[in-house]
């Protein structure tokens, strides 16, 4: 019996687009099965404050016209509460049946998934960090590949070029706001103090173009980052779906929500369901599942109908607000939104933190005007004066770290349950101790107050659940992805890799599933 | 979900089927005749063959009941002998039950309707059913009861005021909805009795004073009347009148606690002047003005016409239109707000972070809030700094001092 695909893929984000290059261009017929949300409401175009001087509509972007962000008030990031990214959120906990208790479970339904709205920050994995049942070097190729493919800037000489091991890849760094060029002249003259306290500093690797590329156009600085680059600066895999549907033997199957898979004969086939709630099937003897950690977990252990317990790992995470009293009253400038510069810090135990400040001109004053302990006028007013001489930083601390578990529940849901390892408040505020005593260095303060914990999941890094192993066990996963007890059934997204340290994992993630498309490829040829 | 409704029909069936179709469920109507466009089963309260329940079904909300008193004794046979069957039923398809009673219910209850309601609870109760006691409903499209006192009230210049007055504890039709839905989805409610009508109990005659002045927005004359002459009317008639014996139910009420109720559903109900105009919110101009003033103390500036109606807009979208309830001197005044700001006013500290973050998304708030590309300020920032600073502390030394002054209160 003759199947018109060799390989379906489930899922079109960065696991997603990184299999099927290989597949595509070995020659081999593959369909990708996406939810194929799309963005509603356009990003911002033109300069960010030149738009919030004089667009009288910015409430559109910035708020909704369904008043996204107001209904979104308590959601853990800014990120979720933008209407413009609210397509890359919404609908996913429900048509994958997650059930979250104590923890941030998000996943997406939208052309591309998460990368839609990401934070870009890419690096690569030492042999300690990945614990991948392969050896390391597998990986050099995928890299190589998919990070020419993304566009990576950032790569310069620098405290963390080994860290990030990119340069080879990266294009020159964008060029810094006023406040970040302060703390970065600073580094240079008290570079010996601030390494005392275990910290080390470098320029942000990420996956933003600082050179024009195709359709992408580099990054114009115009501040728009939050809200979505109508530039394309921003590295999405809805960019490489783009490039994947212009090839032959790619076919795009998009408002396409998967419910299950079963064996029938040699074939697999994906039941799934349409945007208009018609069933549809695809027929296929490989299956490759990209679907993101959470919706990938609970199609296999629905396929598997395994219901014991999987650990699931997630970053645990702060943020915090740090001042320069030097730039007191430093006019507002538009500059990059994104990860800046990055930050190490070394914890006991050998526990690696890592984190990256951000300018705050991209973000509404009303996000930090209720975490404050003021009447919401002194507040406004406070920040109004205080914001420009502010970046805000963010802070990873390695997966193992959380305590968090999901478990395929009777009615066929997946049910997350989140925590954090006892050892976090202490490493957490060890990290604050010596953050605080490294800018300090640099003539920054952290804001006494503001340096918070996030709730479990919020790091929105979720690994692990099926992971690869040597000799896979049920439930797991073998050095090709392989499922074991599923034949030709590949995961390629976060649920393999073994392990999460606190550095940005999705260039790894992609990596490794351009890895396994290569496999899957050389088996078949 | 999928819900069967019975009396779907009805006065509380009509606004609850619209709710939660609203809300995305499936709702099954089970009344006597098909109902053109909406799933249908066949239900019939004097029907003795039992009704079928489609499968799937979530949970079953029975509404439907004899109003009209024809033979006693057989009424109360009939609706007790349905209710047994429809648990039955519910029991087989795996739905849960939620029964919708009546503040009358009681064993010794003076009328046919409260006894009949009282049995049905206990058959409910005992099969893991839940009952929900409504106040006295009114508001929204006319119908049972309060359609009733409504063409009463429309048509009659004068009313009666009886004395003793009985006592009401009104429950808006969609306040009601919005509880009958949220114990629909819940499963964890289990075999209770939930009481749902306002806290504070009201003179019927200002109940109807209400409908008159915010509904029928006429002025009407009451003349007393003594209660006991409606007793005698009923014993005249042998309770076979059935809008004597409706009015007759409204004596000897007994008082319901709502509160935890209330609660376990987080239902807030609407204040009475709100949920007796026609669209069954507060007046738009009352919302205007707390927007206006909320805006203007979070701006320091008048706000924008435009940006004023957008807050009403997402409040009549997020917050069913209600005002927190601002004091008249907050809305006259608004730099007296932060007497009011206390990390007790939930709602109110939602509607200032709604005024920010609107406030802020405009071409003023970029002006107020984001300062322009000027040249570097060292000063007037750490001036501006100082101020604000300064009058945090001011409004906090004030602020106890305010907090003991005696005032009505309102719930912020």
């Amino acid at each position: 019996m003759s199947v018109p695909y060799d390989v379906i893929i489930i899922g079109s984000g960065p696991a997603g687009v990184s299999a099927a290059f290989p597949l595509v261009e070995a020659g081999l017929r593959v369909a990708m099965l996406d939810g194929g949300a799309a963005a509603g409401v356009a990003p911002p175009q033109g300069d960010f404050l030149a738009l919030r001087e004089a667009d009288p509509q910015q409430w559109t972007w910035m708020i909704g016209r369904d008043f996204h962000a107001l209904r979104m008030r308590d959601a853990v990031s800014p990120k979720l509460r933008v209407p413009t990214q609210a397509f890359a959120f919404s609908g996913f906990a429900d048509a994958n049946r997650i059930v979250a208790e104590d923890f941030v479970g998000v996943g997406s339904l939208a052309s591309g998934g998460l990368s839609n709205a990401w934070g870009c920050g890419v690096a690569r994995f030492s042999g300690s960090e990945g614990r991948f049942p392969f050896a390391l070097s597998d990986l050099d190729a995928s890299y190589d590949a998919v990070a020419r493919r993304m566009g990576i800037s950032g790569g310069q000489a620098d405290d963390l070029s080994d860290y990030f091991g990119l340069d080879a890849f990266a294009e020159p760094p964008l060029p810094m706001d006023g406040a970040h060029q302060a703390l970065w002249r600073g580094y240079q003259g008290a570079r010996a103090r601030v390494r005392a306290h275990g910290v080390r500093i470098g320029r942000s690797r990420v996956a933003v173009l600082s050179r024009d590329r195709g359709a992408r156009l580099a990054c114009n600085l115009s501040g728009n980052c939050l809200f979505g680059c109508s530039r394309g600066a921003m590295y999405s895999a809805a960019h490489d779906l783009a490039l994947l549907r212009r090839k032959t033997g790619f076919s795009w199957k998009p408002a396409c929500v998967v419910h299950r898979f079963t064996r029938q004969g040699p074939h697999w086939v994906v039941h799934a369901r349409s945007s208009d709630g018609s069933a549809v099937t695809f027929e296929a003897p490989r299956l490759i599942v990209a679907a993101g950690t959470l919706a990938s977990t609970r199609l296999v252990a629905q396929a598997l109908d395994h219901r014991a317990e999987l650990k699931l790992q997630s970053s645990p995470t702060a943020a915090f607000l740090l001042w320069l009293p030097a730039r007191l009253g430093a006019p507002r400038e538009t500059g990059f939104g994104l990860g800046q510069l990055s930050f190490t810090v070394g914890l006991k135990d050998g526990c690696t933190a890592f984190g990256s400040t951000f300018a705050t001109t991209g973000l509404p004053l009303s996000e930090f005007a209720r975490h404050l302990p003021l009447g919401r006028a002194v507040g406004m007013k406070v920040l109004r004066h205080l914001l420009s001489s502010c970046v805000v930083g963010n802070l990873f601390l390695p997966g193992d770290l959380c305590d968090a578990s999901v478990r395929l529940g009777a009615g066929g849901e997946l049910v997350i349950r989140g925590g954090y390892a006892p050892a976090v408040p202490a490493l957490l505020s060890q990290a604050r101790r010596q953050l605080t005593g490294a800018w300090r260095a640099l003539g920054a303060w952290v804001l006494p107050g503001s340096f918070r914990s996030g709730p479990p999941g919020s790091d929105i890094h979720y690994i692990g659940t099926l992971p690869m192993t040597e000799n896979p066990a049920k439930g797991q996963t073998s050095p090709a992805g392989e499922v074991q007890g599923l034949p030709e059934v590949y995961v390629v997204d976060g649920a393999c890799m073994p392990a999460l340290p606190e550095k940005s994992h999705t260039l790894t993630l992609m990596a490794n599933a351009d890895r396994i498309g290569r496999l899957i490829a050389g088996s078949i040829q | 979900m999928k819900f069967v409704v019975t009396g779907a029909g009805g006065y509380i069936g009509r606004h609850v089927s619209k709710l939660l179709e609203s809300q995305g469920h499936e709702v099954v109507h089970a009344t006597r005749r098909a109902v053109p466009n909406a799933a249908w089963v066949h239900f019939d309260l004097e029907d003795s063959a039992p009704v079928a329940l489609p499968a799937g079904t979530d949970a079953v909300l029975h509404l439907a009941a004899q109003t009209t008193s024809g033979d006693s004794d057989e009424s109360l046979r009939v609706q007790v002998r349905a209710a047994r069957a429809l648990l039955g039923e519910a029991r087989r398809v795996g739905a849960r039950f939620v029964f919708v009673s009546s503040q009358t219910a009681r064993a010794d209850a003076p009328t046919l309707y409260g006894r009949t309601k009282w049995l049905i609870e206990q058959e409910v109760l005992g099969n893991a059913g839940t009952v929900v006691r409504p106040g006295q409903v009114y508001g929204g499209e006319a119908g049972g009861l309060f359609g009733t006192l409504l063409t009463l009230v429309e048509r009659c210049p004068v009313l009666p005021a009886f004395l003793p007055a009985p006592r009401v504890q009104p429950v808006h039709v969609d306040d009601l909805a919005q509880a009958l839905g949220s114990v629909l989805v819940r499963s964890d409610l289990g075999s209770r009795v939930l009481r749902i009508g306002a806290h504070e109990s009201l003179a019927f005659t200002a109940f109807l004073r209400a409908i008159a002045h915010h509904r029928v927005r006429r002025a009407r004359a009451f003349i007393p009347v003594p209660s006991v002459l409606v007793a005698f009317a009923r014993t005249m008639s042998f309770g076979r009148i059935a809008p004597i014996e409706r009015l007759s139910s409204l004596f000897r009420l007994p008082l319901m606690a709502t509160q935890a109720d209330l609660e376990v559903l987080g239902l807030h109900l609407r204040p009475l002047e709100h949920g007796m105009t026609r669209s069954g919110r507060a007046s738009r101009r009352e919302l205007l003005a707390e927007s206006a003033a909320t805006l203007r103390y979070v701006l320091g500036e008048r706000p924008g016409n435009a940006l004023t109606r957008r807050h009403v807009r997402a409040l009549e979208q997020l917050r069913q239109g209600r005002p927190v309830g601002l004091p008249g001197w907050a809305v006259g005044m608004p730099f007296l707000m932060p007497l009011l700001e206390s990390t007790g006013a939930v709602e109110l500290q939602w509607r200032l972070d709604c005024a920010c973050a609107l406030a802020e998304a405009t071409p003023q708030g970029a002006r107020r809030f984001l300062g322009a590309r000027a040249a570097s300020q060292p000063l007037g920032a750490a001036l501006g700094l100082g101020a604000a600073l300064a009058r945090e502390a001011f409004w906090r030394t004030v602020r106890p001092v305010f907090a003991i002054l005696p005032q009505r209160r309102k719930t912020l």
